[in-house]
Order: C-alpha cells, then sequence, then structure tokens
C-alpha cells in the first residue's frame, strides 16, 4: 500500500505544552481534591498524606504557570497566532457550533468547512485559557494571602473552585472529542507523535485550512 | 440551646499586662514570636499560627488625655460558626460546651476558614501546614479547670462561666458603668449570631479594632451552597454524555468513511 501523503498539523512546542499541561491538570486535580472535599480522603497516602498534597500541588501549580509564560515570553507570536486563529469566527462557525450536537450524537451532519481549529476548537482556545488564567491568580492569592486583602482571598475560593469544576467539566468532552469519538483518530496519534495527519484527514476535517495551506491543486 | 461556656472580657478592667498571653503560649507550649519595636506598647501585632492569643492596644487622644483601649482577640467560639460550615475535611466540630475547636488530624490547611471567619481569626502555620486557632482550652475545662488565660488575669477581667450567666454580667455592669462611659455595651450577644466570648466594652466597638457588625461574605455562602454542592455534577454530566456519544455514535453508525474522508491519493 502506498503511504498516503502526510501534513503537518501541530508543532513540537504545541505538543509538548499540551502534555505538560495535561500531566500539571491531573496532578492538581488530583492533589486539590483532597483539600475541596472529604470525599478524596483516600486519595491522601498516594501523595504522603495532606501536607503532601499541598506540597505537590503548589509544585506542580508552579510548572502549570510557568510553561506557557515560558512559551509566552520565549514566542510570544505562536500564542497570539494561537489566538487570531481562534478569534476567526464566520458563518461556517456559527453553523458548526449549532450542527455539533447532532453530530455528538451520532446523527449524520454535513459540517461546513473548518480551519486548522475548529469552531469547538476556537471555543477551547478562549475558554481554557481563560479558566487557567482566574485558577492560577486566585491560586496566588490563596497561596499568599497573608499579602491580599479579605475580601480578595474570600473571593479566591469560590472562583478557583469554579475554574477547576468548569475546565475539568470541558476536559472530559476534550479528551472524548479528541480521542475515541469517531474520526479523532488522526490528530490523537499525532498529538502524540510527530504531529502530521494524513493529508486527506486534514482536508475533510479541516478544509479551509488545507486548502489555504497546502494549495487546491492536491 | 443547650447550655454553653464561654468567658467575658472585661475590658474596662484589663490592664494589659499580658498574663494571658503568656498563659496561653505556656499551656500550648507556642513558640515567642521576634518582633520590632514600632511604635506601640502592643508586643505581637497580630495574631499568628503560633499565637492564639494577643492583647491589641489602641491609643486615642480625648480631651487632652491619652486614652487605652484594650482587647484581647482570638478565636471567639461562635454558636454559629462560619469555619465549621465551610471546612470541607469536617476537621472542626462543636464540644458539649459550646467550645469550637479543630482536629489537627483532619485539617489539610486549605485556610478556607481563615477566609470565612468573620473575625478573621484562624491563621495558617507554614510550619505544620495547619490552620491553628484557640481551642478555649477544651482540654482543662473538660478536668474542671479554668482556661489559661483566665486563670492567669490578675485584676478578674477574664472570667469563665455559662454564657447565660456571664451575659446578665455582662449586661449589669453596662448598666454600673453606663455613668461613665456613656457608650458602653456588651459585643457578642447578636454578632455573627452570637458568641462564647462576650466583651464588656467602654465604647464603640471600632475603637477595640472589632468590627460593628461582623457577617458571613455572600460569596463564602455562594460557595458553599451553590458551588461546592452542585456544580461537580457538571464534570459527572459532561463525562455522561461523551459515554453516551462514545456508543450512539458507533450504534448509529455514521462510522469511518464520514469521518476519515477519501483517500487523496485515489
Amino acid at each position: 500500500m502506498v503511504e498516503e501523503k502526510r501534513v503537518v498539523k501541530t508543532t513540537l512546542g504545541a505538543r509538548l505544552t499540551h502534555w505538560s499541561h495535561t500531566i500539571c491538570w491531573f496532578t492538581l486535580l488530583f492533589t486539590g481534591l483532597v483539600m475541596f472535599s472529604g470525599w478524596f480522603e483516600w486519595l491522601k497516602p498516594v501523595f504522603g498524606g495532606a501536607n503532601g498534597a499541598n506540597f505537590l500541588h503548589r509544585l506542580f501549580a508552579v510548572i502549570f504557570g510557568a510553561v506557557p509564560l515560558f512559551g509566552l515570553l520565549y514566542k510570544p507570536e505562536s500564542f497570539f497566532g494561537w489566538m487570531k486563529e481562534a478569534a476567526r469566527w464566520g458563518s461556517n462557525e456559527i453553523k458548526f457550533m449549532m450542527m455539533f450536537p447532532f453530530d455528538l450524537i451520532g446523527l449524520k451532519v454535513n459540517m461546513p468547512p473548518q480551519d486548522r481549529v475548529n469552531a469547538g476548537q476556537k471555543f477551547n482556545s478562549f475558554f481554557f485559557p481563560t479558566v487557567c488564567f482566574f485558577i492560577g491568580v486566585s491560586g496566588v492569592i490563596m497561596w499568599f494571602a497573608e499579602s491580599f486583602p479579605l475580601w480578595l482571598v474570600s473571593i479566591a475560593y469560590p472562583v478557583h473552585d469554579l475554574c477547576w469544576i468548569l475546565g475539568t467539566m470541558q476536559l472530559m468532552f476534550h479528551a472524548y472529542l479528541g480521542s475515541l469519538h469517531p474520526g479523532s483518530g488522526e490528530s490523537f496519534w499525532a498529538m502524540f507523535g510527530d504531529g502530521t495527519v494524513r493529508a486527506s484527514w486534514a482536508k475533510h476535517h479541516h478544509t479551509n485550512w488545507y486548502n489555504e495551506t497546502y494549495g487546491e491543486d492536491e | 440551646m443547650a447550655k454553653t461556656k464561654g468567658y467575658l472580657v472585661d475590658t474596662t478592667k484589663c490592664i494589659g499586662c499580658r498574663g494571658c498571653v503568656v498563659a496561653c503560649k505556656q499551656w500550648n507550649q507556642l513558640p515567642a514570636e521576634q518582633t520590632r519595636f514600632k511604635g506601640t506598647y502592643q508586643t505581637v501585632p497580630d495574631l499568628t499560627g503560633n499565637t492564639l492569643t494577643i492583647i491589641s492596644f489602641h491609643e486615642y487622644e480625648e480631651e487632652g488625655q491619652i486614652q487605652w483601649y484594650f482587647a484581647k482577640r482570638q478565636c471567639m467560639h461562635c454558636l454559629d460558626p462560619a469555619c465549621l460550615k465551610v471546612c470541607p475535611q469536617k476537621a472542626i466540630s462543636i464540644t458539649d460546651t459550646g467550645a469550637v475547636v479543630r482536629d489537627n488530624d483532619k485539617c489539610v490547611g486549605c485556610q478556607y476558614c481563615a477566609a470565612a471567619c468573620p473575625f478573621h481569626i484562624p491563621r495558617y502555620n507554614r510550619e505544620t501546614d495547619k490552620e491553628t486557632k484557640c481551642s478555649l482550652c477544651t482540654e482543662r475545662t473538660a478536668e474542671g479547670e479554668l482556661p489559661a488565660c483566665v486563670k492567669a488575669c490578675i485584676t478578674g477581667a477574664l472570667q469563665y462561666g455559662d454564657r447565660d450567666e456571664l451575659l446578665a454580667l455582662a449586661k449589669k455592669r453596662v448598666s454600673d458603668i453606663i455613668g461613665k462611659y456613656p457608650k458602653a455595651n456588651v459585643y457578642g450577644e447578636t454578632q455573627a449570631g452570637g458568641t462564647n466570648i462576650l466583651y464588656v466594652l467602654a465604647d464603640e466597638p471600632s475603637k477595640y479594632g472589632f468590627e460593628e457588625n461582623p457577617k458571613v461574605g455572600t460569596v463564602i455562602h455562594a460557595w458553599q451552597d451553590i458551588i461546592k454542592p452542585y456544580f461537580p455534577w457538571l464534570i459527572a454530566l459532561t463525562g455522561a454524555v461523551s459515554v453516551f456519544s462514545f456508543f450512539s455514535t458507533r450504534f448509529l453508525g455514521v462510522g469511518k468513511e464520514a469521518h476519515e474522508g477519501e483517500s487523496l491519493d485515489g
């Protein structure tokens, strides 16, 4: 069988940031749950008790914040390019979002052509960084509570909780849609591999981007 | 309501000797604080993870004279404590005498009690990674002893007993001194739903650094009553939708053809 042509969809930097973020998110989630509710008492020994969980929560919080900040300073055009990409909304995006629920349950729909990131991913591109931003800010306030006014500290707790809950909620969708949802396998393995996808898959799922980048002549 | 016990702080009898502070340190075996002189006689500027009670000094110039107001600060042992409500580990409880106590083993050091407390009392101890506060010397009172601070008080400014009796005593004291201190009042009867530590104040609470009407913030209520019990279910919901989609997409059989794209190599 002839090897099919492959195109690059995600850069090495994007993949590294994505997976460091994933590891941090889950570590922070589970160490945080120890603090969030007595329901997760059984998790305490995993992290070496509540103190161990607190320590790991802070350690991974630093990595969680430092990696994107480093990326932002080292290669600002990468972040802003992504944001610009995600900010491009037209009728195709709105149509995609309206038809998406049908696609999700498995009905046959003809999705309008999408850019490199589809409308749902564009929404996620804003949603997640926003959630992370507020988690980070409220986390710093709680960590250094003595340095902040009390009213701000008391707001930080609900904000932190609200944001990780919304973030994890979105994460459930993101994890499923990016792996086991029909047709997602290609980008899933791209994220674990060299960032390339089959050209035919790219053309099917991200038509606009494929045509703009690799030409219509293919 | 069950009979609860606490103590009365009669600020008009307090001479600011801080014997209570030292006794508290001694009984709880807490290290001394290293502090710097900042132009006030108050030794420790604020409660810390190692200091469960302080006397705060408030100086005012009144009628050409310096007036000192001394206020003992520690956990107020609320009848309806906000810290107990917000603690995610249920590490805070009320004893049968009404003292609000913490279980050090259950505490995970999240410090939410500190943010919720209307009196801003619990403090974080970095070394132990736990929150700390006064326990009303539960281990002493259970043996019929007085709380360490009360026992140390030389002027009778601190008096331990049943809250009802102390409240009556406080009211009587206020009526006795109202001639000399027209703004005298009882603090702790109604504040934050009532506290087991009661005060006879000679002047407005604000002069002692107390809030007139301390309240538990609305964001705390929002967190406790809405976000915490209901929002985590959203995660379960999206998880369930994903699982549903996993099966429905396969059952409806849109399948690979519709999603993989036709081969460009044809």
